[in-house]
């Protein structure tokens, strides 16, 4: 009978495992289970960092009075980029949404939550994809969906006045370079085709320099190095990333060197970012179809090694 | 000249980027760094368009020789057309597929004006006419929603192709999973135990199964942890290490003029 069942399933299995993926993603979907999931110290730290960004403002924005006070050569310069900083007083969110559809079941419910958090506190947010294309469209519908389901309880948030998504452009490194310098030789216009210039936002925000924090949502390998590179290193600005699952490996070691304040594992991070703040969303929905696929996942294994034995201890 | 002048290019630009991030002058750090970013964009736009006639030359010609599969050439050039078109195309326009009128009553009984709704298949405009100023005031009205073409095409055609296409690689990980994962050796059962760990660290298995907590975590979340941050922090830094030395030596190799790969080596 063992024996049958052994060949039964060596010949179907690829349809038993189908039909299992196919009710370990949907039966989820169904069901109400609210999972308590706590943040870990990486997902703590980017939700920190975009917590204290009002605070940072303010701190910059007492340090540049204290050097004015204190400083008789470049007063010009000093004073406008005071002007500024007290434009936007709550401070200022970079957020690059770097993926596409592909990944984008893992990272979305990530963009999310930082968008909404960064909404709820009434941080202005920069949002920008420099990786592909492809991902533009996408990118735009989540800033603005976010936008949209915050201004039921925190004000009204109205594109070039509390955010503005500027799209894409090709060559990243460079641009990413041009936008340390100056944003609006790097994008000349937002995405709906606004000149920077004419928008109430963008007066309060020339470069890096006034950026507060600067997220980074990505699924595309060198995304990240760019970022660090020019972000950190050249304009020493705080920087967090949120990636797929998959790259956290590669990417553990700048948490430890401190050239990232926070990462965001996949959808694991984004639910531990939304018990962070209490606000339980797609990410928190979705560790449930997780859940059970990780589960499958170990028991395929686990049934494979048991066969695998099997047979060589029947062939020896 | 063929060779001179790419190699002067390369090492002048190569230099530019190298300058500004040592030399604190807003010479080199704005003005030279804009001219080199200006350029790359510009570079790298045209890139894009050499993508495209690449793409239309090598499909063309598989379409030409009747090469094998040729049909699914035929579909990449004409979904390439049409998408251009479309991103071309007025972004409201678009087949009308529906008219509606809406009236809103004032709350005296009045009615205040009528909303002409024209839905298209990329969305709806309004148009409002209202019966006097004072009803004008008192209609609020529908906030117009006319989606663009291209994310219509994006939204309803792209967006559920590639996430489909990525979706089929969970059937194929779990297949595999049964089928090659096998503990066939002492490193292979290893590594073997190491990916189920983080497999159970990454979902909050310990609300169904009860297993005991370390510094407030779950056992296999606290493994987790403890893998990435120790052997998989040690490999991964020797990795980094290893390929930054090996970048500078070959950006070296290139500034030089010793090694010119977009020469094709030659030169």
């Amino acid at each position: 009978m063992m024996t049958l069942l052994v060949q039964w399933f060596d010949r179907n299995y690829r349809r038993v495992i189908y039909v299992l993926v196919v009710l370990c993603v949907l039966v989820p979907a169904f069901l109400t289970v609210r999972l308590r999931i706590k943040p870990a110290g990486a997902t703590q730290g980017l939700f920190n960092a975009v917590e204290g960004i009002p605070a940072a403002r303010h701190a910059a924005i007492t340090n540049l009075e204290a050097e004015l006070a204190h400083t008789i050569t470049n007063q010009e310069k000093l004073l406008s980029r005071l002007q500024r900083l007290r434009q936007h007083t709550n401070g200022v969110l970079l957020l690059s949404l770097d993926f596409d559809p592909s990944s984008a079941p893992e990272l979305t419910p990530q963009a999310e939550i930082i968008l909404r958090h960064a909404f709820m506190r009434g941080i202005a947010v920069v949002a920008v994809i420099v990786s592909t294309p492809v991902g533009a469209q996408l990118a735009q519908s989540i800033v603005d969906r976010a936008a949209r389901e915050t201004q039921g309880r925190y004000g009204v948030k109205l594109a070039g006045r509390d955010y503005v998504y500027l799209g894409f452009r090709p060559g990243y490194f460079n641009l990413i370079m041009q936008m340390g310098e100056d944003i609006s030789r790097a994008f000349a216009s937002d995405y709906a085709g606004n000149r920077l210039e004419t928008l109430p936002m963008m007066q309060g925000i020339k470069n890096l320099h006034d950026i507060d924090l600067v997220a980074v949502i990505t699924g595309f390998v060198g995304v990240p190095e760019a970022w660090m590179q020019v972000a950190k290193t050249k304009y020493n600005r705080p920087l967090g990333m949120g990636m797929t699952a998959v790259s956290v490996a590669d990417y553990t070691p700048y948490l430890h060197s401190k050239q990232l304040v926070g990462l965001l594992p996949g959808m694991r991070g984004a639910a531990e970012y939304e018990m962070a703040l209490d606000a339980p969303g797609a990410g928190t929905r979705g560790m449930l179809a997780q859940l059970a696929s990780h589960v499958l996942i170990i028991v395929l294994i686990a049934l494979g090694n048991v066969l695998f034995f099997l047979q060589r201890r029947n062939r020896s | 000249m063929r060779t001179t002048l790419p190699k002067i290019l390369c090492i002048g630009c190569g230099i530019i980027m190298l300058l500004q991030f040592f030399v604190p002058l807003e010479f080199v750090q704005r003005d030279m760094l804009q001219w080199v970013n200006d350029s790359a964009i510009v570079v790298a736009t045209f890139g894009l368009a050499i993508g495209l006639a690449s793409l239309v030359h090598v499909h063309s010609a598989r379409i030409r020789r009747r090469a094998r599969g040729w049909g699914f050439s035929v579909v990449t050039l004409a979904c390439a057309v049409v998408v251009a078109v479309i991103g071309l195309l007025k972004s409201d326009w678009g087949p009308v597929v529906a008219h509606s009128q809406r009236y809103d009553i004032l709350p005296n009984g009045v009615t205040a004006g009528v909303i002409e709704v024209t839905h298209t298949l990329f969305g709806y405009q309004t148009e409002t006419a209202f019966t006097n100023t004072l009803a004008a005031a008192a209609l609020v009205p529908l906030q117009q929603r006319t989606v663009p073409m291209f994310d219509w095409f994006y939204n309803y055609i792209m967006y559920p192709l590639m996430s489909t296409v990525f979706a089929l690689l969970a059937f194929y990980m779990m297949t595999a999973a049964y089928r090659a994962m096998r503990a066939k050796s002492w490193e292979a059962g290893l590594l073997l135990a190491a990916a189920l760990i983080v497999l159970l660290g990454q979902v909050p298995v310990d609300q169904f199964v009860r297993l005991p907590a370390i510094d407030g975590m779950s056992l296999f979340e606290w493994l987790k942890l403890r893998i990435l941050d120790y052997p998989n922090t040690a490999a991964k830094r020797s990795i980094i290490i290893g390929v930054a030395l090996g970048g500078l030596a070959t950006s070296i190799k290139i500034l030089t003029g010793i090694e010119k790969p977009y020469l094709g080596g030659r030169g």
